[in-house]
């Protein structure tokens, strides 16, 4: 397209040059705007409804804190909302010191009368938990995430001991509990915007219009298009270096990197994995990765015929060349996985012997299962990509040929995505390319979840393997709250795992984020969500 | 696409009279054909649609390469007259290493079959319909047309994804969700050509010899109904590409590693930058096709119809 | 006229029944289950997943589902999206005007050169013009639009980095939604003309691949419709008495060739709001092509029937419409339909 330059010469003042004439902009908002392209729309203002990503990072994550909060960049748990808190010995009770010195955020259409106090997290959490609170059943809420979690049954009752303390009753000693107050829909609301709210008959208002205590105050959401933040002048960590903060909404790709190429983001969510090499080189523009809070395996029905047999299970974990997998599905965006939880996270056992490949070794463990002949078996790989999983069709196909080369003869399944969540969740599989992205940075979020006896009728356990060593393992873990003693009860569950093989453990896939060589002071978080606290662009 | 569909609409609107009489008398071949080569416009849409049906019949003989082999190392090579291009591949290859030419020549089998299959489908579903809602008339008319309402009502591309997500994404389903879109157009044209028909003499004539219904309909006044559709399904050949190929594009179409045109379009967008010629040639192939059918349609609508004659 | 309005309603109200069943009925035939998808891989206790089916209603059978949706639309009352908790009539208000803007804009382009371009070529009949304007248009009504739509960003985007890549306004433009529509609410913003340019720039290639299609059709229907006008006899009689040959094709070609020309802009002013799906996944704009397409995928029932309930009874205003003006201009056409 060489002529296109001398058009341009050409055309461009008589064309366009036109609105280059005019001043820059007047009335264009002061200080320093910092623009995200986000890869999608929130579905609501209120972290206690969301389930994704990007409801989060414009959420809880922006305009919201905890009581307790993950540490910027990591999953440790600090101090937040709450200066202190205190664990009952019977590990049923958990007593929160609050601070006092928060502000809510004053909107176009709330100013606080009062700081943050004890009110405020009882209102949070019943809201929630009783179903005849008058906020419960505003704009459909059903709180799917919180009970998901379990929460709904764990958490007894919220009292207000004084002004600036809170105890929470448990049905039962949980360790975890402290986590899953990091968690995003645990982020603590206004009861005070609240009674307004119902005093002027516009309940509806407390999730499209938020006030939180966090770093930025909500302004204005134009649907699928931007949201606009301006930073909290009065934050409790301290009013932070950009003054508007803009999140672009983005949903494909490509145009995201280009618009950050031309300067009209700061930084990117999720930039084409393609165009990594070429964004690298530019420089005018770095790029950030770290592997994820997340893992993709094949799960293997031991209900179904011939998996309840371990033997077969371990043929073929050796009949798998899971590292040819990492290239052609991940472009090398991964690492290999060998436990179900990933190397970032605390009790990750290195000790546990990994399988290699080794076909040979596959069939002589077929062999012994009396299956010298091989089997034939479904395989369902999922029909969307996921970030533990980019390809699921085409990893199968590259399995199908794996295990052809042992005898196992596999014909390959799949559903559209919803479907195929639920004859999954029913057991109906044999074989399932599956994966998960963790919540709360705490090993039970993996190690249970996925494969605890209780989560077979759940749903979420896809192998339906249910093995009482490592069951009570990870069930003593969850009660216990001393920390070096649970990483060693994780650890061993992993050694069990593995050697009992109900999955084929894949890959923990990279997160990346792209921006401008002038943004300083963002962290990527395990969890893949963006905060933009204390981040700044240099001049 | 729907934007086409319709804006088509007001064109063909000036046909629903029907035209009469040239019921296989030689010279109607003949005039019909003086006025149809005097057309230029229309001569050169022939030629591109031959040309395209040639391409389409070859394929495996012309295509230098299998459309799905991949040429290891030789990933998003630009066309040969750019840098760095080379002749084995004149118009480069794509991001995997697939011959561009050979894709695009696959291509145009699957476009021409895709254009035949929507036509063929819907002209016959629509022509049915359409005939059974004019012959009948009374009630059967009126719930028909009441249908064929509520489907032109309907926001098309949105129809044609909602059936493509009903019935999975594959080429096939594609095709099935665009027929059913334009199948009101054939019910409609039919229809009222056939109420036109039906009081003329001839048909008075054959009922007051005995002629049942289905000889009456089929056999009497169809083939007299006939210039409008050809035309319409001329019009609607360019229609089926485009608009398979915009589900392509949405990814809703061919699966890969299917040639379809507009399916390697959305592929190609990822290199709008890098590699613009995976994009500037499966969009060419779909505007050269489409705008060749639609000169031949405006070719014989002019020379079938003669009213438009100036 | 108010019978031909009289019996124009009784036409209407069922073909608004029949797209809210085949709305309703299709949404629904797509396999996989809302509730399944916001599960996602988390699984759920069957408890749970009672619960939140219930929630949105679809605990129900689908006769009384349907009562229910008919119920609440005859009352104004679309239902809430599944994904935002929030009614369908509000989240549909907050996009249309995006796409309003989009269509206008789109139109006003494709009348201000379709119909010159219509006009010249029928008047200089046989000219290098005609067959200059025809051919552009021919191939402009052929043109696929979601790759015009590339190759415009490609070249004044990417390549000369006249245009954003998308968006509706430069991001340092704080522009609240008063109408929704950015060309108004900037001067209420006080942004004045370069927030007027900013939001022209952002409209250009948008507008022009959506209006592509428009013009061509415009200036293919001007042009025929004015070939007839000229032919008639009154137009040679105005000449014989000695008006100007500009004042003969202005003043009484134009008017009455306008007619159908008006027809035709009608139709597509009530297309081109399905036409703006393709238009706004490629410059991702924020209107309700988007969204439509965006909940179809994430079986969000309540907003893909109500949503298409919604647009089709906009399309079948705006055809009413056109029939009335029509009606209105000719009595001929009362007496028929």
């Amino acid at each position: 397209m060489k002529f296109a330059k001398g058009f341009a010469v050409g055309f461009a003042p008589a064309l366009i040059g036109l609105p280059f004439a005019f001043p820059s902009p007047a009335a264009a908002a002061a200080g320093k705007t910092f623009v995200y392209c986000s890869e999608g729309s929130p579905s609501t203002f209120n972290p206690q409804k969301g389930t994704d990503g990007p409801t989060f990072n414009a959420s809880s994550r922006t305009i919201y804190n905890r009581l307790v909060d993950f540490e910027k960049g990591g999953t440790k748990i600090l101090p937040s909302l709450a200066e202190s808190w205190a664990v009952s010995k019977d590990g049923k009770s958990y007593t929160f010191q609050l601070r006092r010195d928060v502000d809510f955020h004053t909107t176009a259409s709330f100013a606080p009368k009062r700081k943050f106090n004890a009110d405020d997290v009882v209102f949070t959490f019943e809201r929630m938990l009783k179903p005849g609170h008058p906020y419960h059943n505003v704009n459909g809420a059903t709180y799917e995430y919180f009970k998901s979690m379990g929460m709904d049954k764990l958490i007894l009752d919220v009292k207000k001991v004084d002004p600036y303390a809170v105890r929470f009753v448990l049905s039962k000693p949980e360790s975890p509990f402290l986590a899953n107050m990091a968690m995003d829909f645990a982020s603590i609301l206004s009861a005070e915007y609240a009674t307004l709210l119902t005093k002027n008959n516009r309940p509806e208002k407390i999730d499209m219009e938020p006030v939180g205590t966090g770093p930025f105050v909500f302004k204005r959401y134009e649907k699928d298009n931007q949201i606009r933040y301006v930073a909290h002048p009065s934050y409790f960590g301290g009013k932070q270096a950009i003054d508007n903060l803009v999140f672009s909404i983005t949903p494909d790709a490509n145009v995201r990197y280009q618009k950050l190429k031309r300067g009209e983001c700061h930084l990117i969510a999720e930039p084409p994995a393609t165009d990594l090499k070429a964004m690298r080189a530019d420089g005018g523009l770095q790029v950030l990765e770290q592997e994820g809070l997340n893992v993709g395996y094949l799960a293997m029905n031991v209900q179904k015929k011939p998996f309840g047999d371990v033997k077969v299970r371990k043929a073929v974990n050796f009949a798998l060349n899971r590292k040819s997998y990492l290239d052609a599905i991940y472009h090398g965006n991964a690492s290999l996985a060998k436990n179900p939880i990933p190397p970032t996270m605390w009790s990750y056992n290195e000790a546990v012997p990994d399988y290699e490949y080794n076909p040979e070794k596959a069939k002589q463990l077929l062999k012994e299962a009396g299956l010298a002949d091989g089997f034939k078996a479904k395989l369902w790989a999922m029909p969307i990509s996921r970030p533990y999983n980019p390809n699921g069709k085409k990893m199968a196909e590259m399995m199908q040929a794996d295990l052809k080369k042992v005898g196992i003869e596999v014909e390959i399944v799949t559903y559209d995505w919803p479907t195929y969540l639920d004859k999954a969740r029913r057991g109906e599989h044999e074989m399932l390319l599956m994966g998960w992205t963790g919540d709360n940075g705490d090993p039970d979020n993996f190690m249970n979840v996925l494969l605890g006896c209780g989560a077979v009728d759940g749903g979420s356990n896809y192998s339906r393997w249910c093995q009482k060593r490592y069951n009570g393992l990870i069930d003593d873990a969850r009660v216990t709250s001393d920390m070096k003693k649970r990483s060693e009860m994780y650890g061993k569950a992993q050694a069990i795992f593995k050697d009992e093989a109900p999955w084929v453990t894949l890959a923990h896939a990279k997160v990346f984020r792209a921006m401008r060589k002038e943004v300083s002071g963002y962290k990527m978080s395990p969890f893949g969500t963006d905060s933009f606290v204390g981040v700044d662009l240099r001049k | 696409m729907s934007g086409v569909a319709e804006s088509r609409a007001p064109s063909s609107g000036a046909l629903p009279e029907p035209f009469d009489g040239y019921g296989g008398a030689p010279s109607a071949w003949r005039e019909f054909w003086e006025s149809f080569s005097a057309n230029r416009g229309a001569l050169l849409g022939l030629a591109v649609v031959g040309a395209f049906a040639l391409v389409a019949l070859l394929a495996p003989w012309l295509a230098p390469y299998d459309p799905s082999a991949v040429h290891e190392g030789a990933f998003k090579l630009p066309p040969a007259w750019q840098e760095g291009g080379s002749m084995a591949h004149v118009l480069g290859t794509d991001d995997v290493g697939r011959d561009l030419l050979s894709r695009l020549i696959h291509g145009a089998r699957i476009s021409m079959g895709v254009g035949f299959m929507v036509v063929a489908f819907s002209m016959t579903t629509g022509v049915a319909i359409g005939l059974t809602a004019g012959y009948a008339g009374g009630w059967i008319d009126a719930a028909i047309m009441r249908m064929t309402d509520v489907m032109m009502s309907l926001p098309s591309i949105l129809l044609a994804i909602v059936v493509v997500t009903i019935l999975g994404q594959d080429l096939s389903n594609a095709i099935v969700a665009v027929g059913v879109v334009v199948v009101p157009n054939f019910v409609r044209l039919v229809r009222a050509s056939v109420l036109a028909e039906k009081g003329k003499p001839y048909v008075v004539a054959s009922r007051s010899f005995g002629a049942g219904h289905f000889r009456q309909a089929v056999v009497n006044i169809l083939p007299n109904c006939l210039a409008p559709v050809i035309v319409q399904a001329t019009l609607g050949f360019s229609d089926g590409i485009l608009n398979v190929a915009a589900l392509g594009f949405l990814g809703l179409g061919a699966k890969p590693p299917t040639a379809e045109w507009g399916t390697m379009l959305s592929d190609g967008r990822a290199y709008i930058e890098s590699a613009s010629w995976l994009v500037t040639f499966p969009g060419l192939c779909i505007l050269a096709v489409v705008l060749a059918f639609n000169l031949l349609g405006d070719g014989l609508r002019d020379a079938l119809d003669p009213r438009l004659k100036r | 006229m108010l019978a031909f309005l009289v019996r124009r309603l009784f036409v209407v109200i069922p073909t608004l029944v029949g797209v809210s069943l085949v709305a309703f009925a299709l949404i629904r035939l797509v396999p996989g289950d809302p509730v399944l998808l916001l599960i996602g891989e988390r699984g759920a206790s069957p408890e749970v997943y009672e619960q939140m089916k219930a929630a949105y209603g679809l605990d129900k059978s689908l006769p009384t589902q349907y009562g229910l949706f008919m119920r609440s639309a005859v009352a104004g009352d679309l239902g809430q999206s599944i994904h935002s908790g929030r009614g369908v009539l509000e989240e549909f208000a907050d996009r249309f005007p995006a796409t309003l803007e989009l269509g206008f804009v789109a139109l006003f382009f494709a009348v201000l050169f379709g119909l010159p371009m219509g006009i010249v070529a029928a008047v200089k009949r046989n000219s290098v013009f005609d067959y200059a304007f025809m051919s552009v248009s021919l191939v402009g009504y052929s043109m696929p639009i979601f790759w015009w739509g590339l190759i415009l960003i490609l070249f004044f985007s990417v390549q000369l980095g006249w245009t954003p890549v998308s968006g509706r306004i430069g991001i340092v433009y704080d522009v609240p939604a008063w109408s929704g529509f950015l060309l108004v609410d900037v001067w209420k913003a006080g942004e004045g003309w370069a927030g007027f340019w900013s939001a022209v720039r952002h409209l250009l290639l948008p507008a022009t691949a959506l209006g592509t299609i428009p013009l061509a059709a415009i200036a293919r229907m001007t042009r025929s419709s004015m070939l007839e006008v000229l032919g008639e006899d009154y137009m040679r009689t105005a000449r014989a008495k000695g008006v100007s040959r500009a004042g003969v094709i202005v003043v009484h070609g134009l008017r009455n060739a306008l007619v159908p020309v008006v027809t035709v802009i009608g139709l597509l002013a009530g297309h081109i709001v399905t036409g703006a799906v393709l238009t706004e996944t490629i410059f991702s704009w924020p209107g309700i092509g988007r969204w439509l397409v965006a909940s179809v995928a994430a079986r969000d029932y309540p907003v893909v029937q109500g949503g298409i309930l919604l647009i089709a009874s906009a399309v079948i205003l705006i055809n009413t419409m056109v029939d009335l003006a029509y009606a209105w201009a000719n009595p001929k056409m009362r007496l028929q339909s």
